[in-house]
């Protein structure tokens, strides 16, 4: 039997009928990783036992992949940088407790790009993930090894963590679903603290179901967490299949040097929504290109900040060991940071971060969802990205203003370029409502002409 | 070709202050780096701002307080504490003297 063509939450079903056992599970995926892992280097640890607390509660033994920036107890957790190379963290991070207290199991620890600095994984310090689609092709990033992970069957399912697109961005190039939920809706205890006031950790998985499922699992308020949210959760998957008329606002300022085989991709999922019964509006939302300023201001600063730690005393080699983004982003943020440049550039850009957050406030009163294109091309070829200076802005165009928010966002797949690379299509949400946005996001993957399952025909 | 915003002792100053070592190499590229993303980020004065609050945090909460006691759970144990370092002595972390 093809486990890897089933969904998480299809596999546990088997597992709950007594067709399979978990062990059984989980040595299938481990034998798929020895298979493909070196043609697609996402895997940079996979520890030699399934680590597990129990195989009761909802996951049913069923291990899962970690991006690498998630600290799990006693196996090596590097962010991708060689100054973790050795790091084995003595705790695990809140979202790795929930998954074993929910009788998960980790399978191992993907890549990414060095300290999630990044949109492609070429940043890790580890080698470059490969997009199964395209072997010459990057998979997106910084969470590029969680979606590989996911799109080419060496996992049920995922978690990665996103910044500002770096959930939705690989799982738009890799074509797996992708949610990053609204800030401080899952703990970040735990995660290598990257941008503190941005980072989302969220599931990275083939369905919309499956990410509801996790989401269930992953979401909550943590003592740990000062920011996580103490609203209660929603069920997230019995919601899944309700049915509501909805209004779809969409900005032209999302479709703007946008590739066209994907504007055209984004503009059918729209048709089918209206052909659905929704009804959709135009909108209009301030041009992301600020939000791109903000984030390149406030996260660099919050990077300066966390990477301060690393001084190779308590933990991790020497300051030496950073490769040449992370010394970028921590010394732009130091100027930034520094006394006479403070009020130009840090507080204006919590100014205009507050302007961010009214202007989706102001659009909610009109729309329930937003859709536009997860990014602006389709996935580029390795090495590619060095030709633009401003390549991951660029990339991430598109998805900063919902980080810059702390909105919720999911992107889907809704089809394939003329080439054969995977588009995706992203739905924001309101606060806290990332109920609506997998409502929306689950009724669409059953009807925009994309398969995960046909890739897997090439990794058999 | 504008004005330079940063020059190579910015860079190097930046750097000294960040405790980075760069190479002479690097130090060109850096410097062209940083100024394209210091000119990018200039599109923020198109907006107007000045009456606007500053937004510190986006988690829309206040004030998250806990009883002042420690969490033992939370705690770890000096040899977990210690397991990662590279310069270690008896039961502590090993570093350079600063004073003399």
């Amino acid at each position: 039997m093809k486990l890897h063509e089933l969904s998480l939450i299809e596999l546990i079903d088997f597992i709950e009928k007594k067709k399979i056992s978990s062990s059984e599970v989980n040595n299938y995926f481990s034998k798929r990783i020895e298979r493909y892992n070196k043609k697609l280097n996402v895997y940079l640890t996979v520890p030699d036992e399934t680590h597990q607390s129990s195989k009761e509660g909802a996951l049913k033994g069923v291990g899962l992949a970690f991006k690498d920036n998630i600290s799990t107890k006693d196996i090596r957790t590097t962010a991708s940088s060689k100054v973790l190379d050795n790091y084995i963290p003595p705790y695990n991070a809140t979202i790795v407790e929930k998954i074993l207290a929910s009788g998960g199991a980790i399978l191992g620890k993907t890549n990414m790009d060095a300290w999630a600095h990044g949109s492609s994984t070429e940043t890790s310090d580890y080698g470059t993930t490969r997009n199964p689609y395209d072997l010459d092709r990057v998979p997106g990033g910084s969470s590029g090894g969680s979606a590989v992970a996911v799109a080419s069957g060496l996992v049920p399912a995922a978690i990665g963590t996103e910044t500002a697109e770096s959930i939705r961005q690989p799982a738009a190039w890799s074509g797996v679903v992708g949610l990053k939920p609204s800030y401080g809706r899952v703990s970040r205890y735990g995660i290598i603290a990257m941008g503190s006031s941005w980072d989302c950790p969220g599931p990275m998985t083939h369905t919309v179901e499956d990410a509801a499922f996790l989401l269930e699992i992953l979401a909550g308020q943590d003592p740990y967490d000062a920011t996580s949210s103490p609203t209660p959760i929603d069920s997230y998957r019995n919601n899944l299949s309700e049915k509501k008329k909805l209004t779809i606002g969409y900005s032209l300022e999302y479709f703007k040097d946008v590739d066209q085989e994907i504007r055209n991709a984004v503009m059918n999922t729209i048709d089918l929504l209206k052909k659905n019964g929704h009804s959709v509006k135009e909108i209009s939302l301030m041009n992301p290109k600020y939000a791109v300023s903000v984030y390149m201001i406030l996260q660099r600063s919050e990077v300066s900040s966390n990477l301060s730690r690393y001084d190779g005393i308590r933990f991790g080699n020497p300051r030496s060991y950073f490769a040449s983004e992370a010394k970028r982003r921590i010394m732009l943020g130091t100027y930034a940071l520094s006394h006479g440049y403070y009020d130009q550039f840090y507080k204006k850009a919590e100014k205009v971060r507050g302007m961010i957050v009214d202007d989706f406030n102001k659009v909610f009163e009109q729309v329930d969802v937003i859709i536009a294109p997860t990014t602006p091309i389709p996935a580029m070829k390795i090495g590619e990205s060095e030709k633009y200076p401003f390549y991951g802005e660029i990339m991430d165009i598109l998805g900063e203003p919902v980080s810059a928010a702390g909105i919720p966002a999911l992107s889907i797949p809704c089809g394939l370029t003329t080439t054969g690379l995977p588009i995706g299509v992203q739905i924001m949400g309101k606060y806290l409502d990332e109920s609506t946005v997998l409502n929306v996001g689950y009724e669409l993957e059953k009807e925009v002409p994309f398969s995960w399952k046909d890739i897997l025909k090439k990794y058999e | 070709m504008s004005k330079r915003l940063l020059n190579n002792d910015d860079v190097l100053k930046l750097a000294r202050l960040a405790q980075l070592s760069l190479s002479d190499e690097e130090l060109d590229g850096y410097r062209k780096q940083l100024d394209e993303s210091l000119r990018y980020v200039e599109n923020l004065n198109e907006l107007s701002i000045k009456k606007l609050d500053r937004t510190l945090n986006i988690s829309r909460l206040e004030n998250i307080d806990r009883e002042d006691v420690a969490d033992s759970k939370r705690a770890l144990p000096q040899n977990s504490a210690l397991q990662n370092a590279s310069n270690k002595k008896k039961h502590y972390f090993f570093v350079q003297r600063i004073l003399k």
